[in-house]
């Protein structure tokens, strides 16, 4: 089934439900709904329009990870982070706040 | 013995004859962890192996390079199992041990065909203390001395949650050797019964009680399931129960208090708190009562839910409903009952036609999984049909398709919402009819 993560700040995401927490009060969730980003009155960053491809286009890698670094800043901000299950892989792969812990064996 | 333990309609079960000659099709719920979203199980009583032990476990993986958490424990490193990707950097196909802290050092490579294939795997220790791990009755991993307790309290997570699984997990079984007789202890893993709410569903047991009323001002309540007020069972001591509750407004704390006035077993600041805990004697004014007051200002409602927590309670984590899903068994393997290509039966109107895509708007495919492409064509007395699938699945259609049907089976090799058949100078009128499902074959 095709469905879009959310990145923003906990205190933020009461609205959606609450998600899996990472680092520095940042919450990921899935199944955001159309409806469900219309509720929110903070800023909206629709990344997955964006249609980032990890595969293929670096440029928009970057961009990504400058766009996740920037919600990521130590100060919670009041925004929406949108993204694809393309992306939402791919900072959980790349992005050091959001990649798992290393295997202690490797 | 380790053969006892396999899936109860898996591969050893079912694979030496046809599912379409059964009379009743065979039918259950797999449930997707999503890695990202940090989903996994949570064990409401861990399990302490003091001796020797059986466990097993169905798994699917995709393919990929990460590491897969199957079974954790309660503390920061006292048991795992991992199953490493195929394509893992360093150990891929490969599973690790890890008790008390201690590698066991990583296995041979997994002789079965591991991406999106539905495995059984097996944990045991010998009364030698020797462990070793299973996949469909292979030895895979042999470790000496495993001397230590071993705990499971997660399956789909290691022990301080840092990393997690892709993929399903299913019907998990832990035998107990040590005693005078195998204690067995399962968990639903594919509960059935709706009730999974977005981020946590719990199956503990039956609802002892549960109760709603409004809280006075400042005013101490006190509700027990016995003194009365409630009609519900009492608490038994030694019993593990759960507590949940919630409120509209919230000036001060709630507190939960177990036993007797001077017991506080739990305080709840937000508006949805829940606590554990084993019922005690302490004290012998209202034993085994729970109490429930309020120091706010201004009225609150309350309601309020006990359920003792059974051995086999299993708490879902972050798993969203849409992971859920009815497989049925096929002679091909665990076909989805979802149709994933729902733009139905078209019919070409041009010579040269347009690709036609996979209706990402709502569906998607998704990466290291396979699925089965089912093209029924009619009508054609000339051109080229194909899948034109390369984005999706890394590669091109395969030869034209002719009337009649069609069946692939492929691994989507990328992130792209996509699925699209394609072709040149096809008879007008020529109709197509495509159905797409997930597809888990039995390695």
């Amino acid at each position: 089934m095709s469905y879009l993560y959310a990145v923003m700040y906990k205190e933020n995401a009461e609205f959606l439900g609450g998600g899996a927490e990472y680092l520095d009060g940042k919450v990921v969730i899935r199944d955001i709904t159309e409806a469900k980003i219309a509720q929110f009155d903070g800023d909206v960053n629709r990344v997955d329009l964006l249609e980032f491809n990890p595969d293929n286009d670096p440029e928009s890698t970057e961009q990504l990870t400058a766009i996740i670094t920037q919600l990521a800043e130590a100060t919670p901000n009041h925004k929406l982070g949108v993204l694809s299950r393309a992306q939402g892989r791919w900072i959980h792969d790349n992005h050091p706040s959001f990649k798992p812990e290393a295997n202690n064996n490797e | 013995m380790i053969g006892h333990f396999a899936s109860d309609v898996g591969h050893n079960a079912l694979g030496h004859f046809s599912p379409s000659k059964l009379s009743t099709a065979i039918t259950k719920t797999l449930i997707s962890l999503d890695s990202v979203l940090k989903s996994y199980y949570r064990l409401a009583k861990p399990i302490v192996f003091t001796g020797e032990f059986e466990q097993s476990i169905d798994f699917v993986m995709p393919t990929d390079s990460a590491a897969h958490i199957i079974l954790g424990g309660l503390q920061d490193s006292d048991f795992r199992i991992v199953v490493f990707g195929t394509t893992h950097a360093l150990h891929a196909g490969r599973v690790e041990f890890v008790h008390n802290g201690i590698f066991s050092g990583t296995s041979g490579a997994i002789t079965q065909e591991m991406g999106g294939k539905y495995l059984t795997m097996a944990i045991t220790r010998d009364s030698l203390n020797t462990g070793r791990i299973s996949i469909n009755d292979n030895i895979l991993h042999t470790v000496i001395n495993v001397t230590h307790d071993i705990v499971v309290a997660k399956i789909g997570a290691n022990s301080n949650l840092g990393s997690f699984f892709n993929g399903i997990l299913s019907t998990p079984k832990f035998t107990d050797l040590s005693g005078a007789g195998p204690v067995i202890t399962t968990f639903n893993l594919d509960n059935t019964t709706g009730n999974i709410e977005y981020s946590q569903e719990n199956t503990f047991g039956d609802e002892l009680w549960v109760y709603g009323t409004t809280i006075a001002d400042a005013t101490a309540a006190k509700f027990s399931p016995i003194n009365g007020v409630s009609t519900g069972a009492p608490l038994t001591v030694g019993n593990s129960y759960k507590v949940m509750c919630t409120w509209e407004k919230l000036t001060g704390a709630i507190k939960f208090n177990v036993g007797n006035d001077n017991y506080s077993t739990g305080s709840v600041t937000n508006n949805t708190g829940s606590f554990e805990f084993v019922a005690e004697t302490i004290g012998v004014e209202r034993m085994n009562v729970i109490e429930l007051s309020d120091d706010g200002s201004t009225a609150d409602n309350v309601t309020m839910s006990i359920k003792e927590i059974q051995d086999n309670a299993v708490e879902y984590i972050y798993i969203p409903e849409s992971n859920r899903k009815p497989f049925t068994f096929t002679d091909e393997g665990w076909l989805c009952d979802i149709e994933l290509w729902d733009a139905g039966q078209f019919v070409e109107t041009e010579v040269v036609q347009t690709n036609y895509s996979f209706p990402a708007a709502s569906q998607s495919l998704e990466i290291g999984v396979n699925y089965k492409i089912e093209t029924i064509v009619s009508g054609r007395d000339f051109g080229d049909i194909r899948a034109n699938i390369g984005r999706s699945f890394g590669q091109d259609g395969n030869s034209p398709l002719t009337n009649g049907t069609t069946t692939e089976i492929r691994t989507a090799l990328h992130y792209v919402n996509s699925l699209q058949y394609g072709g040149s100078d096809i008879t007008v009128g020529t109709t197509i009819d495509i159905s797409v499902k997930q597809l888990i074959q039995v390695a």
